[in-house]
């Protein structure tokens, strides 16, 4: 339980301006917290917690007042980390700011988590590059949507005769989804992607299209915990 | 390799983001972007030269300070300084706050035709103005607590940080391109 305490704040409900950022670019508002929702995850965190990562700021939120940085962090777990093969998460509390988009202002809490896997296969004749990345964040989100450069041939030589080496394809896939976690607001996107390379060797004299494949995206869910009074 | 993750100056210079070296103070300044990760996509495609400013910070300063904020954290409440450093130097746990910065910068030559040296915190007024960034230069996240590192102590620091400590005394002036370096 924490201790209970009243403060006038800046006219905000907060100890501080909040920041004005323009929403990113090919992104839109969604899900976004309410002022109260932006408050209660900017005062009352306790911890957030995935994967092993754990981000638990030793302080109650009357605290805040004077050190407003206090609550601020991030945490990292990582399971792998290895030239080809990364595999970590990652939770982390930022200042709450506001996200303008055209004439409207749409609150933005601070509170993010991320999971990051990537690792590269090369076999004879193939290359291949995977990543997943999950995350978890305020406000910001998109219709999904995918990026396939189709298959690509790799010429060698120059005109007018070069002459097909191989053959590349890369896919950047997106999905935005909206989650409540312990009553906070998040968009979770989802980014897979996969890039290919088959090449010519002596023993893969005729290289086709990469098939893709991606790595698979993490099951669980970030955990917030909340100061009660 | 990790993913770098930046934030973007009003010229489109991106400014790459280091734990303990105004990481804090970029994100309350300038918009995100987003997370760049490697492979052969970020090589091959070609969309004109892109541009990334690197704080460096002093690596003693930067451990020190990085001390300090992970000991907010519960989770490290009964780690001293000495056992980060033998968690560093034993290889045994990765954490953010004391990735040595030429790991970063091997990773941005990567992803960046040009890259720009910049000291932490003294040429990191001139590197947002050099960003094109007019507003009021925060100054977030600074620690008022200091920790104080035992002579033995530090000089573990500057061993497992070398290539850092000469990266950061071989910048001359503000805004020095990075050319090569054996790191």
């Amino acid at each position: 339980m924490a201790t209970p305490f009243a403060t006038l704040g800046f006219g905000n409900g907060f100890p501080f301006c909040l920041v004005r950022f323009n929403i990113d670019p090919n992104r839109t508002i969604q899900n976004e917290p309410s002022l109260a929702q932006t408050m209660e995850s900017y005062w009352n965190l306790d911890e957030i917690t995935w994967g092993g990562a754990v981000l638990n700021p030793a302080n109650e939120p009357k605290d805040l007042i004077c050190n407003p940085n206090n609550n601020l962090g991030f945490d990292q777990y990582v399971i792998t980390q290895q030239p080809t093969e990364d595999e970590y998460y990652v939770v982390n509390a930022s200042r709450p700011r506001i996200v303008v988009d055209g004439g409207s202002e749409y609150y933005y809490h601070g509170l993010s988590a991320f999971y990051f896997y990537r690792k590269e296969t090369s076999t004879t004749g193939q290359y291949i590059s995977q990543i997943t990345f999950v995350s978890y964040s305020s406000t910001q989100g998109a219709s999904d949507y995918s990026n396939d450069t189709g298959c690509q041939p790799v010429y060698y030589g120059s005109p007018p005769s070069p002459y097909i080496i191989g053959y590349t394809r890369t896919i950047d896939n997106y999905t935005f989804t909206n989650v409540d976690i312990n009553g906070i607001p998040f968009v979770k996107t989802v980014r897979t992607l996969f890039d290919g390379y088959n090449y010519k060797t002596p023993t893969t004299p005729n290289p086709s299209c990469p098939n893709p494949a991606y790595l698979p995206a993490v099951g669980t869910t970030p955990n917030i915990t909340l100061h009660t009074y | 390799m990790l993913p770098i993750q930046t934030v973007k100056s009003p010229n489109n210079a991106e400014i790459i983001c280091v734990y303990k070296s105004g990481h804090t103070s970029l994100k309350n300044c300038l918009p995100f972007n987003e997370i760049i990760f490697r492979t052969r996509l970020n090589v091959m495609n070609e969309k004109g030269r892109t541009v990334a400013f690197l704080p460096v910070r002093n690596p003693i300063e930067r451990f020190v300070s990085g001390i300090y904020t992970v000991s907010k954290n519960k989770k490290y409440f009964n780690l001293g300084v000495n056992d980060w450093l033998d968690m560093l130097e034993n290889n045994t746990h990765k954490n953010l706050h004391f990735m040595d910065v030429t790991t970063v910068l091997r990773n941005a030559c990567f992803c960046f035709d040009d890259i720009y040296l910049y000291k932490f915190p003294d040429h990191f007024e001139q590197m947002l103005r050099d960003g094109g960034y007019e507003g009021e230069v925060p100054h977030e996240n600074a620690s008022t607590k200091k920790i104080v590192l035992t002579d033995s102590q530090t000089e573990r620091v500057a061993k497992y940080y070398t290539k850092d400590i000469a990266l950061f005394e071989s910048i001359k002036a503000p805004g020095q391109q990075f050319d090569f370096m054996p790191i």
